[in-house]
């Protein structure tokens, strides 16, 4: 008889374990699903700060004439933070072009976010589309490439190199072209007033 | 007397002059697959060509008198020769003995050469037997003997289809063809291995093609692309070579592991070896760029001289699939894609062909010049 009762007292305490430890790896699990959620709201949305100061920046764009960028200036808010500036330079680019230019990036890429190091380089994230909505093709993959790091470069002096991350990660190529992998140096003999560089 | 005898002689030799200059000389030679008629003069011409069964039409701008054999000819496709001036053009007909063929034609300079090819076009192709033939036979270019594989690589294939064109070609078909095409010319007259990275529609990464011809100890490296752009005008083949991301950097490091790799080998405990291998590795293009940049400009001159036009040169940037490559490397935009017209120009097995064709004269031109 009291062989009985310690086997239904083990039984039962072994399953209110097991439910114990099941209810607790499931709620593990949501809470991850919930961070992930707002993560991926707050990347897509960079918040810039308004401030009543402005700067004038210059950003580069593809035209129907020749193979090489043109310039197109914008004023973009003078925050303190040099990352903020170059957010604001990105999305501009991201935007397109006001004068007679052509696209520099597909409109539907997304600046996730951008990083810089001490030593001048900054590393700029973008989402998939990216490379998904781009045409493809050497000239299209060198303009994209050299727009986003001119752009950068002859503006902000502190930035020396840029790298491009998609979704977070080191991406071989945008369309099996242009190496990644490594951090760029501006190439200012592409703009078209700039030839002679 | 004397005198009359001067005016005379001047009078004689300027018509010699003068015919010398206007006649035009037909030479022709089979070889083994193809027959060829160069027609040889001293000033430039331009010229029209159309074909009929059996026959082609050469139309010069201009009064020739033709210079041939009379001999009567001796060859496996050319029957006869014929020629008649008519309102102030020159007309030129080559007759066939066979109705079937086909035409590749291109000019060369010093002196002006138009160069006709005509290959027979049996009604059943047996490849093989053409292949064999053709492997054994005409091996006469002079100096080439060093280079032993190349290695063509037909961009993107498989799930990447690289750019698409306005009307839905797809890159990663026309460059399989004019790199098949390319390897057909070269193995017609060079005797040299010649691999391709792939031969069907499949994926294949930029990694894995460079190590097939790093494996294959190749001494060239040709991938071959089609361009497309934001700009819907953009045209015209351009050629490219490897440049360094951030030179400056990545020269230091390799000039450093060149000056100082014998005592690297002795401070460095051998398990870390690899790594600095692999490193070096990374950089396996930069001993070459000088040849890369060399071979670029021959390719260019022919596409340039192919597509008439001069403006587009060769260019710079850090290519992925050429800076894993240890030999001469370059990568070919044979023409934009993007572009209706140029689109409708690659579908052509006509301008695939010529492209090949002036691809491979490149080659050659690359070989005699840095060749022994």
């Amino acid at each position: 008889m009291k062989r009985r009762k310690e086997i239904i007292l083990i039984v039962s305490l072994i399953g209110i374990i097991c439910i114990l430890i099941i209810s607790i790896i499931l709620s593990l699990k949501t809470e991850k699903i919930k961070v992930k959620k707002e993560e991926a709201a707050q990347i897509y949305s960079p918040i810039i700060k308004e401030t009543t100061e402005k700067k004038e920046v210059t950003i580069f764009f593809p035209s129907e004439k020749d193979s090489l960028l043109y310039p197109e200036t914008r004023e973009i808010y003078l925050t303190p933070s040099l990352i903020q500036q170059a957010k604001q330079v990105i999305l501009e680019l991201i935007k397109g072009p006001e004068h007679d230019h052509l696209p520099s990036l597909p409109s539907t890429t997304k600046l996730r976010e951008i990083f810089i190091t001490d030593d001048g380089t900054a590393y700029i994230d973008f989402s998939k589309e990216i490379y998904q909505q781009h045409p493809g093709g050497s000239e299209a993959e060198i303009i994209s490439i050299y727009a986003i790091v001119n752009s950068l470069t002859y503006n902000f002096p502190q930035i020396k190199k840029v790298q491009i991350l998609i979704e977070g990660l080191e991406k071989e190529t945008l369309n099996g072209h242009i190496d990644l992998t490594k951090p760029f140096s501006p190439r200012f003999n592409l703009i078209a007033s700039n030839k002679e560089y | 007397m004397k005198k009359r005898s001067f005016i005379f002689s001047v009078i004689f030799l300027y018509s010699i002059l003068y015919l010398h200059g206007l006649s035009l000389k037909v030479r022709y030679a089979d070889h083994p697959d193809f027959t060829r008629v160069v027609i040889e003069s001293y000033t430039p011409f331009s010229y029209q060509i159309y074909t009929q069964p059996g026959k082609i039409n050469v139309i010069i701008n201009g009064s020739f008198d033709f210079n041939f054999s009379k001999k009567g000819i001796y060859s496996r496709i050319l029957k006869k020769f014929q020629w008649e001036k008519k309102n102030s053009n020159t007309h030129f007909r080559i007759i066939l003995k066979k109705n079937r063929f086909s035409l590749d034609y291109f000019t060369l300079i010093n002196p002006f050469r138009l160069v006709i090819d005509i290959k027979e076009l049996p009604p059943s192709i047996i490849p093989e037997l053409e292949g064999k033939e053709a492997e054994s036979a005409s091996y006469s270019e002079k100096g080439l003997n060093y280079i032993k594989t190349i290695v063509i690589d037909p961009g993107h294939g498989g799930s990447d289809r690289g750019a698409r064109g306005p009307s839905g070609l797809l890159e990663k078909n026309v460059t399989l063809t004019i790199a098949k095409e390319l390897k057909a010319i070269i193995k017609r007259n060079l005797p040299v291995r010649v691999i391709l990275t792939r031969t069907e529609d499949i994926n294949l990464s930029l990694e894995e093609r460079a190590s097939i011809a790093n494996n294959q100890k190749a001494d060239m490296f040709i991938s071959i692309h089609a361009n497309a752009s934001y700009r819907k005008s953009a045209h015209g083949s351009e050629t490219y070579f490897l440049s360094l991301h951030s030179s400056d950097e990545e020269i230091r490091r390799l000039a450093y592991f060149e000056n100082n790799s014998d005592k690297l080998e002795n401070e460095i405990l051998p398990e870390n070896i690899e790594d600095i291998k692999l490193i070096l590795w990374d950089l396996a293009q930069t001993s070459y760029l000088k040849q890369s940049s060399q071979l670029a400009e021959f390719i260019q001159n022919e596409l340039n001289y192919l597509l008439g036009t001069t403006n587009r040169g060769v260019k710079q940037a850090p290519f992925k699939v050429l800076s894993n490559v240890a030999m001469p490397a370059v990568l070919i935009e044979v023409a934009f894609i993007s572009n209706p017209e140029e689109e409708k120009k690659l579908s052509s097995p006509k301008f695939q062909h010529q492209v090949a064709l002036a691809i491979y004269r490149g080659i050659i031109n690359y070989l005699k010049a840095t060749g022994s």
